[in-house]
């Protein structure tokens, strides 16, 4: 008799939370989207002789295009914090950087407007609530147009360039 | 004519200047605007001095909202491409379109403000407690209240993203991001939320379903559960009850501190609801409703400064990233989620961490809480602070300046 109960409850419980738990699951799960109609994270950046010397922003991908004589490289203009654009802060004199024993030479840093967070001209943070360095993403050649590509998919090193 | 024109007013009105006792009574029961009244209720709950009636302000806040809110969504166009123009034309082309943004604006704001102070005012007073002897379950209305606050803090927030200007653009930005920073449900909740990984026409949509349609109705919801609530937990709290079951004699002493309910209750939740819908006015037609550039995720203001209701977050989560050795938590999450989190939940259980002796209830500050009253101002006025100072002090870059030479950056254009 005990056991009869104890199944029935069990049995009950099973699917009275199964129908809830399911009912919530796929309400929950529709709002999720499952197909983004957002912009490809290959952008085609033109061609590369049509950047100058140093940063160039990309305002629409949130990215800054860094020129040094023939090598090129990406960094990402999304703060590591909450997601707010970085600016791009010239410096009036150049400032030398100690970053794992090497010393390097920038002549400009980024700054985030909402919360205060400050990078380096390669994009490591140093101060401010910034948890991590601004990523840099992967970037080619196309070998049909011999256009920049940036893959904003990929991250790569921060040593990465390209060199045309 | 004027005879029956008299007749017919007095027969509309009749239940709110009841000639007699019995007659009130009556009047109470036959008009359905009036039944929602107990028969009588203390002198305590119907007091100026003792609540200062901010429940009652808030819900017509939130009138006020909902009725200026369903002419705007007749307006308003949820689109990306259209959004920011039709703000523009309900403030500079439709008729009185600028009266209905601003009392709406306005009436948001302040509702935020009230339902904080309608908390203060329950937690400073106990009314969280039972009135001793009856059987009463007011911690269920302190618990439906700090979800009604959790509710208007994000009606207030989606509400802020519909503009679709710069300042839209960043709060929503920097809260979506706040919840992002969660460890494991993180990135999911920020997808339902926006509905993709950037701030776009999927959000906007988003966002307006939530303000017009998904939260009003669980406000109106809970509001209703609200206020059913009080009377069935016997009025304001007080040690007096106001239903005493028929067979129970009414101690003389009681009696004489209770008054009939009809009219004197429903005149004064009619002026309550004139000078509430004053005082919104007055704001309306002193304070401009701020319209930055249309919205744009290439370029962030500078500084881009949150709703000033979530300013004391953005201050928190602006230096609480904590760093030891390699391991980092984003101070997202710390400010803008786990300390919020701790807060509102030890909220919603104090009535039951509350162990003071019964008689403190419905007392104005009473000796035996003073300890809690002393550490919940301590939070509540450090809240204000840091939105004091987070509004006045933090300018470009958030760095910090005295409120008088803080530097304006211009927009862009």
């Amino acid at each position: 008799m005990l056991r009869r109960k104890f199944l029935s409850f069990i049995g009950k419980f099973v699917v009275v939370s199964a129908a809830v738990g399911g009912g919530i699951y796929s309400l929950a799960r529709a709002l999720v989207p499952s197909l983004l109609y957002e912009p490809s994270a290959r952008v085609d950046l033109g061609d590369p002789a049509a950047y100058p010397e140093g940063v160039t922003f990309i305002s629409d991908r949130r990215m800054f295009v860094v020129r040094e004589g023939n090598k090129f490289h990406a960094i990402s203009a999304v703060c590591t914090h909450l997601g707010c654009t970085v600016h791009n802060v010239p410096l009036v004199q150049k400032k030398d950087i100690k970053e794992d024993g090497k010393i390097l030479q920038e002549s400009w840093e980024f700054a985030c407007p909402c919360h205060g967070s400050k990078y380096y001209g390669d994009g490591v943070n140093y101060a401010g609530p910034a948890p991590k360095p601004l990523p840099n993403w992967f970037m080619y050649i196309s070998s049909l147009t011999g256009h920049l590509v940036v893959d904003m998919s990929k991250q790569v090193n921060r040593d990465f360039r390209v060199t045309v | 004519m004027r005879k029956t024109i008299r007749s017919l007013w007095l027969k509309l009105t009749w239940a709110f200047n009841p000639g007699t006792i019995k007659e009130a009574y009556r009047a109470r029961i036959k008009n359905f605007f009036l039944h929602w009244f107990p028969p009588k209720v203390t002198k305590r709950s119907f007091s100026w001095s003792y609540s200062f009636w901010l429940g009652t302000i808030s819900a017509v806040l939130f009138l006020i909202t909902l009725v200026t809110g369903v002419i705007l969504m007749f307006i308003y166009i949820p689109s990306t491409v259209r959004a920011y123009w039709s703000i523009e034309d309900i403030e500079f082309i439709t008729h009185y379109g600028w009266l209905l943004r601003y009392s709406h604006r306005w009436a948001g704001h302040l509702m935020v403000v009230v339902v904080f102070l309608h908390m203060m005012r329950v937690f400073y007073t106990a009314a969280y407690r039972e009135t001793p002897g009856r059987d009463s379950h007011r911690y269920v209305n302190w618990v439906v209240g700090v979800i009604l606050l959790l509710a208007t803090l994000f009606l207030a927030f989606t509400g802020y993203l519909l503009p679709w200007d710069q300042l839209s653009m960043w709060a929503v930005t920097v809260a979506t991001g706040i919840g992002r920073t969660t460890p494991i449900v993180g990135e999911t909740l920020y997808r339902m939320l926006v509905g993709g990984t950037t701030i776009d026409q999927e959000t906007l949509i988003r966002f307006y379903t939530f303000h017009c349609i998904a939260v009003p109705l669980v406000v109106i919801l809970l509001i209703s559960y609200h206020l059913w609530r009080i009377r069935k937990d016997g009025g304001l709290a007080s040690t007096v009850h106001y239903d005493v079951p028929l067979d129970e004699p009414i101690s003389e002493a009681e009696d004489t501190m209770r008054v009939l309910a009809v009219p004197a209750v429903p005149r004064r939740v009619f002026l309550v609801t004139i000078a509430t819908w004053i005082v919104v006015l007055i704001a309306t037609l002193l304070f401009r409703a701020p319209l930055l550039e249309p919205a744009t995720q290439a370029w962030t203001p500078n500084p881009a400064k949150a709703p000033w209701y979530f300013l004391w977050l953005q201050e928190l989560i602006s230096f609480t990233t904590i760093k030891i050795g390699h391991f980092v938590v984003n101070g997202g999450f710390v400010g803008g989620v786990f300390i919020p989190g701790v807060l509102f939940i030890v909220l919603a259980v104090w009535p039951f961490l509350d162990n003071s002796p019964p008689d403190s209830t419905g007392i104005w500050f009473h000796r035996t809480r003073l300890w809690q009253n002393v550490l919940f101002t301590i939070i509540c006025l450090t809240i204000v602070f840091l939105i004091l100072f987070s509004y006045y002090c933090r300018g470009p870059y958030w760095h910090v300046y005295w409120p008088w030479n803080r530097p304006e950056i211009p927009g862009r254009f």
